[in-house]
């Protein structure tokens, strides 16, 4: 809370401070290094003002409004190698002659890896050139160019993921990562199917990035560590992926893999002599999950236009793009044929978005630059899950409401067709403005905006077409209301000198959102962001380079998705009776419901504390960062298990002869026409529902580490090195009910009397401990003269750990005695033992929860033995051991040749030694082990531009 | 004239070596070091008075399956020559005399027939333990578990599995009380031995573990008789399922036993109007259904005999080796003196028995899905003498029982 005042002290007192002198001017032309020519729509931009603009048909541009120093100022368009240069501004007007060189692989130097920006948090960015090396089937993959990331093939059969820092690809890892195209968002917030998972059975939803292709993406930046105010939509990182936008030759790409095949168009043109520009990219993909049997299939087909524009070049330049973009991809999954070929599965994702954005430098006092976005999406996911099951007919309701009521048998001779119709949709729209100012040598700039974003769903939701299965209820997803959330963030940046050589910038934002949700009392969160970074530099002929601390701290949050706010309702349903008789029409079946909303109201948005610590340097040549993050995710969701005690009539088994007859909720034996009540008994159970809680609990802390070592000149060879070591500890802090017997044990035709209500998880152990200690090297190599460029990267891991952690104090065996002995098995191996733990309390059939102590103060054998049942246990020795990895190594290859200037090919081959030892974990040597290196794999693409 | 010395000199060499190399190898050939002699003597127990001679005592390697059968003596010994290798010994035969026709299984623990095992004399010896038991008047005459492909979804349809129980003596025989169960674990496994075994040795243990769910007959005691001849059927869902496949088989018939309760079996359906229900005195599994295996499942009659099913209960539930922590895979043990009648079925000769020699000595071997069930042969001489048909009842299901290629319902309930 005082942070957040200091905060906003801080950016309201520079609000009043503006002063400067913005009164020189700069002018130029950028042309083609080799024919002259102009080029145009290059992006001209001041380092450290937000004053920029683009060049027209001849390659002329004019930046006013500069103030009068010494800026570094880049140039830079897609297909063409980016330049920086310095320029001194003074009194009247400077003009720059610049020639920019085409991107290939004629070029001295090449980069092929990520590369990390200079910046205040940890920025690592990956241009087009390391996307084509790469060869990429998704956005997913151009992970692996991450520092310290894993390789992980190619793979369009299965879920695509994005995880930021995280050693599992669990649902709240994935959850805590933001993507955003050209800044608008990409999410499955309101997404309520989850293919072939039925949905009541989705907890988080995670986005799939299969469907985004990479083939018309210009450039990818990954935000990690305390993230600026604007961003409002992740925990760990946020992915921003820019799209192609500018002239591009006519490119056709040809990929295949083992487990696939694609192609893919592009190309952008010139609109008229100075009307902008339109870029087209369509692709086509098609993997096998076995490439031996075509059973199973997905397709993809992608289609975007774009148009981007800068008008008022020379005034007060407006950068203009719109986007519409879609994907057409389908699923399907068919029996063997040789088993049975009726069921199947067919999973059909289309989508459309359409994006506005841009920014616009207005040249006023006040407010120097604005960036606006708006976009809306949606997605049509239609399920069908056909199969043919041999069923009997069973007792079934399928009403809404509580109660008594009368039911039906099932069908049973009819196939199941379950199908499901989901289409999220999306609004959002951003729109924040800055004023640049110095005073006195400080830069400072203060950022206000304001982001919107709606969310909901119009799909009709899940349904089975004929037959449906016991106690089955339509889901419908129109139903639920649109969600909105607001935020509105300010930022205020300032940046100056200490002495010669030394420069400091401090960064402090707060982000103040609002969850807009009909039904919950809208809460505001305010979460202040606070970044530093101080670098030293040196020029003289000694020693040359610049080394930077960094810093940062702050409360980062993800709004929560719509199937958190308004989850399915859990019903219970309770067969009062059921008599089959020889005449369908004397059949009856009498069901009691009761419907549990599980709706959790204090549910909300989790929430992270991210904190930072890095050093950057640049020595002679070589350059790199090391930075130490935390993470400290609170109120993440998870599904826990809730109870409810519900009582219910239980007829007697109807003799021979009478027939059933209901009338008025209460059933009536008849015989010969004779009616008399039918007897019963009462019935009380517990039902177990799932319930979304801010329980789920993940702390990170780690060093993320990247060097890339002077070029070797003579041999054209550069290497980097790269690497993490990540510590994870996932636990869940809530308490969750354990119900695992159904029968009592006295007498099984009664159900088990108690509900155990544990803490920490229904485990012996109370969370997971992930560490991992690991290493890339890369080795680039490039070839001017034969246009090639050959990767090698060897993939170490030093050290890989995982353990169950010991919840201290709650862990026992029983001696001989039965007496309970608690002793410390944390990283001890318990031999023979078997060891337990108990719950918190038991619930009894009338609610009231007694403590657990008395399993072991009781002197009623039965009580004993019931409650007995009801802890957690293992006789596995290995249970709180680490279980640690010893280490293990794999290379990967590429190679990239361009073919004169129209073709190119690309291949690659992962773990090329085929290397696959099987590792056994350091608990049980004993054991199986497992195989932690991907098999080999490889890939080649052609390119033809034209 | 050095060189044709030299050829000479190899010719020579090459000659004498051969005639030594073919010695060699033939004393490798000899009977004496391929195979070895066994003797096998079987241990009867002390109360045994009858004769000793004339049993086939069956030889049997464990990894190939070869069976070798010789004749006892007098003694009970009989003599064998086998290769090499690993062997069980087995004996079945009665001794019958009228009235009481004692049936006489035993197999052996595992004999290692090889160079090592030898003494000085060569020869290898073995003991076979020998139980007596008696036979039943009440059998499982058929029982039909593995199901048929339904041609409607290509699917295996063995909802439909049925037991019959017949009478197999001269006399009435009340159902009241009798006991029905499946052994545990549900389908036979490939380890040697199953879990259930006495203490530090690989022999069965003397009570035979009750899986998922206690069945019994309900009735005072005299409520529902059986004549000689006649037979009862118990099946788990007692509905007609040619509505849901057409190769299945209608049990919706009046007088049919049902092994269903609302309570334990709430998945099963309904059974039809005028089939009988089972009492279900006991359930342990979470399982919302009675679970049968439908390749490999093993079931028993018995009585439960001295006390009530509250106090058999109480008194011989029993965890299980496998999950002793988890209450929901305790089982039920029934004393092998308390049992009448039980077959077992195995989806792999090489996989281990779950029944004592005293209830079951064989094995029944059936495959799933072919729409087959297996069946008790006629006992020609017996049925003759007795003028009824009587089943055999050896209590070895590998002599006793035979595979039909169709369940002998399915033809007799289709036009119900």
């Amino acid at each position: 809370m005082k942070i957040l005042l200091l905060d906003l002290v801080f950016c309201l007192l520079c609000i009043f401070c503006f002063a400067g002198n913005p009164d020189c001017r700069l002018s130029g032309r950028v042309s083609d290094y080799d024919s002259g020519k102009g080029i145009s729509y290059v992006s001209v931009e001041v380092d450290g003002t937000d004053l920029w603009t683009s060049t027209d048909t001849d390659g002329a541009f004019s930046l006013n409004g500069l103030e009068c120093g010494t800026w570094t100022v880049r140039f830079s368009i897609l297909g063409y190698r980016s330049y920086e240069t310095e320029v001194s501004v003074g009194e009247g007007e400077i003009f720059v002659n610049i020639r920019l060189r085409k991107e290939n692989l004629t070029l001295d130097e090449v980069l092929v890896t990520a590369r990390s920006v200079k910046g205040i948090n940890t920025v690592s960015e990956v241009d087009r050139q390391a996307i084509d090396h790469l060869q990429t089937s998704s956005l997913a993959d151009v992970m692996n160019l991450m520092p310290g990331v894993l390789t992980r093939n190619p793979n369009l059969y299965s879920d695509n993921s994005i995880t930021v820092r995280s050693l599992a690809d669990g649902l709240m890892d994935r959850y805590s990562v933001g993507v955003s195209i050209n800044g608008c968002p990409v999410s499955e917030d309101a997404g309520l199917s989850f293919g072939k998972m039925r949905s009541s059975y989705l907890s988080i939803p995670v986005f799939d990035f299969r469907p985004i292709s990479t083939d018309n993406i210009e450039s990818v930046k990954l935000l990690k560590g305390v993230l600026p105010a604007r961003y409002g939509n992740a925990l760990s990182g946020q992915m921003m992926v820019t799209t192609k936008a500018g002239s591009t030759p006519f490119e056709l790409r040809l990929k295949t893999d083992p487990n696939g095949k694609s192609v893919s168009l592009g190309k952008g043109f010139a609109v008229g002599s100075d009307a902008g520009h339109v870029n087209i990219d369509m692709d086509y993909a098609r993997a096998f999950s076995d490439r031996v049997s075509p059973v199973e299939t997905y397709d993809r087909a992608t289609l975007g236009i774009a148009y981007s524009n800068v008008f008022l070049k020379n005034s007060s330049p407006l950068s203009f793009n719109v986007r519409l973009g879609g994907y057409v991809s389908a699923n399907s999954e068919t029996s063997d044929p040789d088993v049975s070929s009726r069921d199947f599965y067919r999973m059909r994702d289309n989508s459309m978005s359409l994006s506005a954005y841009g920014r616009w430098t207005p040249g006023k006092k006040w407010i120097t630059s604005v960036e606006y976005n708006v976009s809306g999406s949606f997605n049509v996911r239609r399920t069908r899950d056909y199969r043919f099951e041999n069923i009997l007919p069973l007792p079934s309701v399928s009403v809404d409401e509580e109660g008594l009521h009368e039911g039906f048998f099932t069908e049973s001779s009819l196939p199941y067709d379950r199908r499901a119709e989901d289409i999220p949709v999306y609004f959002n729209m951003l729109l924040s403005a800055s004023n640049d100012r110095k005073i006195n040598g400080i830069s400072l700039r203060t950022s206000a905006g304001f982001e919107y974003r709606l969310k909901g769903n119009a799909g009709s939701g899940e349904y089975y077409e004929g037959a449906a299965p016991q106690f089955f209820r339509p889901l419908s997803f129109s139903k639920m209301p649109f969600v909105g959330d607001a935020a509105v963030f300010l930022e205020e940046k300032a940046d100056f000198s200490l002495w010669k050589g030394a420069s400091m910038e401090i960064d402090a934002g707060v982000r103040i959102s609002e969850n807009l949700a009909e039904g919950y009392r809208g809460k505001v969160y305010a979460d202040p962001r606070l970044n530093m970074r101080m670098e030293l530099s040196s020029s003289s002929s000694a020693f040359e380079g610049s080394v930077a601390l960094r810093a940062g701290w702050g409360i980062m949050r993800r709004p929560l998705s719509l199937v958190h706010l308004y989850p399915y309702p859990a019903y219970s349903d309770f067969v009062s009776c059921s008599f089959s008789g020889n005449d369908v029409a004397e059949s009856l079946v009498l069901v009691q419901t009761f419907i549990n909303d599980r709706k959790n109201s204090s549910i909300r948005p989790p929430e992270s504390m991210n904190m930072e610590f890095g050093l950057d340097f640049e020595l002679e040549g070589n350059s790199g960062y090391v930075s130490f993050f935390r993470e400290k995710i609170s109120g993440g969701i998870e599904s826990l298990a809730n109870y409810d005690i519900y009582e219910y009539r239980l007829y007697d088994n109807i003799a021979d002869g009478s027939v059933p007859v209901c009338s008025g909720g209460t059933l009536y034996l008849c015989d010969n026409g004779v009616c008399t009540p039918a007897p019963y008994g009462t019935r009380r159970e517990f039902a177990l529902y799932d319930m979304f809680s801010n329980t789920a609990v993940m702390h990170k802390c780690g060093v993320e580490y990247s060097v890339s070592f002077r070029r070797i000149e003579p041999i054209r060879t550069s290497v980097t090195m790269n690497g993490a070591y990540i510590r994870q500890v996932s636990s869940s802090c809530g308490v969750s009910a354990y119900y695992p017997l159904r029968n009592d044990i006295a007498d099984s035709r009664n159900p088990f009397p108690y509900v155990a209500l544990f803490r920490n998880g229904t485990s012996i152990g109370c969370g997971t401990d992930r560490c991992r200690f690991n290493t890339n090297i890369g080795i680039v190599t490039n070839i001017p003269s034969m246009r090639m460029v050959v990767s090698m990267t060897l993939q170490c891991v030093w050290y890989e750990s995982i353990r169950n952690v010991f919840p201290d104090g709650m862990v026992y065996y029983e001696d001989e005695n039965g007496n309970a002995v608690f002793e410390n098995f944390g990283n001890r191996d318990s031999g023979t033992l078997t060891l337990y733990r108990d719950p918190e309390y038991y619930v009894d059939a009338d609610g009231i929860k007694h403590s657990f102590i008395d399993y072991h103060i009781t002197d009623d054998p039965l009580l004993k033995k019931r409650l007995a049942s009801l802890r957690v246990s293992s006789n596995r020795n290995y249970e709180f051991l680490e279980r640690r990895y010893s280490p293990y190594f794999m290379a990967n290859a590429r190679v990239t040749k361009e073919i004169g200037n129209m073709v190119a090919i690309s291949m690659y081959v992962n773990n090329f030694t085929d290397s696959r030892p099987v590792i056994r974990s350091s608990a049980r040597p004993n054991a199986g082990g497992e195989i932690k290196n991907s098999e080999i794999f490889f890939g080649a693409e052609m390119k033809f531009s034209f | 004239m050095d060189k044709y010395f030299s050829y000479a000199f190899f010719l020579l060499v090459i000659v004498l070596e051969s005639s030594c190399l073919r010695d060699i190898r033939k004393s490798d050939f000899k009977d004496d070091s391929l195979s070895a002699e066994v003797c096998v003597t079987m241990d009867f127990p002390e109360s045994y008075t009858g004769s000793k001679y004339g049993f086939n005592i069956v030889m049997r390697n464990r990894f190939t399956g070869t069976e070798t059968v010789e004749m006892s003596d007098d003694d009970g010994t009989a003599v064998f020559r086998v290769p090499y290798g690993i062997y069980t010994a087995s004996v079945n035969g009665t001794d019958g005399e009228d009235g009481k026709k004692a049936i006489l299984n035993g197999v052996s623990e595992e004999i290692m027939v090889a160079g090592v095992s030898m003494g000085a004399s060569g020869t290898c010896s073995a003991s076979l333990p020998v139980n007596i038991s008696y036979s039943s008047p009440i059998v499982i005459k058929e029982a039909y578990f593995g199901g048929m492909l339904n041609p409607l979804n290509n699917r295996n349809y063995t909802k439909d599995a049925y037991f019959i129980l017949y009478n197999n003596s001269g006399s009435d025989v009340f159902l009241d009380g009798l006991c029905f169960a499946t052994i545990d674990p549900y389908n036979s496994t490939n380890t040697s031995a199953s879990i259930w075994v006495k203490n530090g040795t690989s022999e069965l243990r003397d009570s035979l573990p009750v899986s998922s769910i206690g069945w019994m007959f309900p009735g005072s005691g005299t409520d529902y008789p059986l004549s000689p001849g006649e037979e009862v059927v118990l099946c788990l869902n007692a509905i007609n399922h040619e509505k849901i496949s057409p190769e299945a088989v209608n049990l919706a018939v009046p007088g049919y036993w049902a092994l269903y309760d609302r309570i334990y079996t709430p998945d099963q359906s309904e059974p039809s109007a005028g089939t009988r229900l089972m009492k279900a005195f006991w359930k342990a599994s979470l399982s919302d259904i009675y679970i049968v295996s439908v390749s490999s499942p093993a079931f028993f009659l018995y009585r439960i005999e001295g006390m009530t099913t509250g106090e058999f209960v109480a008194s011989c539930l029993a965890p299980n080796p496998k999950k002793p922590e988890n209450r929901a895979f305790d089982c039920l043990m029934v004393d092998k003196l308390w049992v009448l009648d039980g077959v077992e079925c195995m989806s792999d000769p090489l996989h281990g028995k779950r029944m004592r020699p005293e209830v079951d000595n064989g094995f029944v071997l059936v495959s799933e899905g072919l729409g087959q069930s297996i069946c008790r042969k006629i006992d020609e001489e017996a049925s003759k003498s007795a003028g009824r048909v009587v089943y055999m009842d050896t209590n070895n299901s590998s002599s006793d029982f035979e595979i039909l290629p169709s369940p002998s319902l399915k033809i007799k309930n289709r036009n119900l």
